[in-house]
């Protein structure tokens, strides 16, 4: 593997974690947006507490997910 | 390697195309954009859905007037048909956000509120034919120019057959919504005239209490209301329900008193006095709390209240908005806030705390127990309620009094819209629009120019 192959794979594994990231968050932002119509304040601040959690979550996985295809690939 | 690739480009390429698909299910159609009108229309008081078709029509028109400006100012050798087509992607956005802000801005407050049962003479049914034959016209119009004069989808056959198919099908599907829609009102307008006076049975009604949300939806052209009426003999055994002053006509089904802010709860009372059974249907409004202290308050016999759930589509488009991930959750937080609140404001124990399901009813004992619930669909609904308060069947109720003591807390004023407001709204909508296309050439202009 060339490493111009090695910086595709990692630009598109990159990108394709970047969205995943965008979707859980404006799924999380429409169930925010859904339960704050419903007037739910204890569901609203379990999904700003899941929302929160997420950050660090995902910063673990980009890092785990680069380790590892450095690793593999 | 290459089959990694492929992998990696078919998981972005269905990302952004659930991207589109959610961004057009908002925005996208035409029928979607009367219907974000309209509901700018209802924030600000107006009720009748052709203003916010009428925008939709000229707005069509104005798209179209628009493709057809950035053809001539943009379309050059340096354009590829990608940006063309962004370029047009830019354009409906651009212009629907205009209309929508300018109206905001633009449209007055109105008080319309108005007494529905009145003999309304609009043929729904040629509107809706009219728009859905306006809605084929203006794709097609749009087809030729994006096919024939733009040069769209010119690359593969494949290509072209696809963009085809695509366009026929959403605009089949398109027409088809705005006629049926239209035509709903033509199929509810002489229901709204049905008084209780008119009645000839002396069986004591049935009082429906419910969120007026529960009432919005509808699946297969029926409201919940309808639904479960539709089987039933109203004309022998009476259904009456209160109804959401701000509808534009008042639904079918149960008979609609179309009670004031100020003596909704003096028209519940009333009802509350003379009626065979009350139905109190899971929901989550202030007014919904009111009624069920009203059942104490009046010593309601225990054996003529039931508390139930309706069919699980109508459940799910009240209460869960399209959220598919917040399905479960939502039916057992509003089912949950439900109980709550029949065991605070009704005295009602007993009831489960999850989510028991659609179509169940619950009946209680003397000491308002719940009893084992029971789950009848359709006609079977109404008949079980029916079956349960033989004992308190009586043929004394007198329509024609009960009528005259509800008409008190009806709402009076029966004119629509005065013609000075009228001309209000006019002059609003034409403001508006001629604001929305000046800014959008403005935009469009300044983009030509950064262009260059």
């Amino acid at each position: 593997m060339t490493p111009t192959d090695f910086q595709t794979i990692e630009e598109s594994l990159g990108s394709l974690f970047f969205i995943l990231v965008l979707i859980y968050y404006f799924t999380q932002l429409g169930r925010l947006r859904h339960r704050k119509k419903l007037d739910d304040t204890d569901g609203v601040k379990k999904v700003k507490k899941q929302m929160l959690w997420g950050i660090p979550v995902f910063i673990v996985l980009f890092f785990a997910m680069v380790l590892s295809s450095s690793l593999l690939l | 390697m290459d089959e990694f690739y492929h992998l990696i480009d078919w998981a972005l390429c269905l990302s952004g195309l659930i991207g589109l698909w959610f961004f057009f299910s908002r925005t996208g159609g035409p029928l979607n954009k009367a219907q974000a009108y309209m509901s700018v229309f209802r924030e600000k008081g107006i009720y009748n859905p052709s203003y916010g078709l009428a925008i939709a029509f000229v707005y069509a028109l104005l798209d179209i007037a628009l493709s057809i400006v950035i053809y001539v100012w943009f379309y050059n050798d340096y354009w590829t048909d990608s940006d063309f087509g962004i370029a047009h992607l830019g354009r409906v956005i651009l212009l629907y956000t205009i209309v929508l802000v300018s109206l905001h801005v633009f449209l007055p407050k109105i008080d319309n509120r108005h007494l529905r049962k009145t003999i309304n003479t609009v043929d729904y049914h040629k509107m809706g034919l009219s728009m859905a034959a306006f809605v084929v016209v203006c794709v097609a119009v749009e087809y030729w120019l994006k096919r024939f004069v733009y040069g769209m989808w010119y690359g593969e056959e494949s290509e072209s057959i696809l963009a085809t198919v695509a366009v026929v099908a959403s605009t089949a599907w398109i027409a088809s919504s705005v006629y049926t829609s239209l035509n709903r009102y033509e199929s509810i307008k002489n229901a709204s005239e049905r008084t209780l006076g008119a009645l000839k049975t002396r069986h004591a009604p049935i009082v429906f209490l419910r969120s007026f949300v529960l009432d919005k939806p509808q699946r297969k052209g029926m409201t919940f209301d309808e639904y479960i009426c539709s089987t039933f003999a109203l004309n022998s055994q009476p259904i009456v329900s209160l109804s959401d002053p701000d509808d534009f006509l008042p639904t079918g089904g149960s008979i609609k008193i179309q009670s004031t802010d100020e003596e909704w709860e003096s028209a519940i009372n009333t009802l509350l006095m003379e009626c065979r059974a009350v139905v109190i249907f899971e929901g989550k409004t202030v007014s919904l709390k009111t009624e069920m202290a009203k059942i104490q308050r009046f010593h309601i016999p225990h054996d003529k209240v039931f508390v139930a759930t309706p069919p699980q589509n109508y459940r799910l488009a009240a209460w869960n908005d399209g959220k598919i991930t917040e399905r479960k959750y939502t039916l057992n937080y509003i089912w949950n806030d439900f109980v709550k609140a029949l065991d605070t404001y009704g005295g009602m124990h007993g009831l489960p705390e999850t989510d028991p399901g659609e179509c169940m009813i619950f009946s209680f004992d003397k000491h308002w127990n719940c009893k084992a619930p029971v789950k009848k669909t359709g006609k079977d609904f109404l008949g079980y309620v029916v079956d349960q308060t033989v004992v308190h069947e009586n043929d004394k109720c007198d329509y024609i009094s009960l009528a005259e003591k509800l008409n008190r807390f009806e709402l009076q004023h029966t004119q629509v819209l005065s013609k000075s407001d009228e001309k209000r709204i006019e002059k609003a909508i034409i403001k508006a629009l001629i604001m929305s296309a000046l800014m959008s050439l403005a935009v469009i202009l300044l983009i030509k120019l950064l262009v260059k």
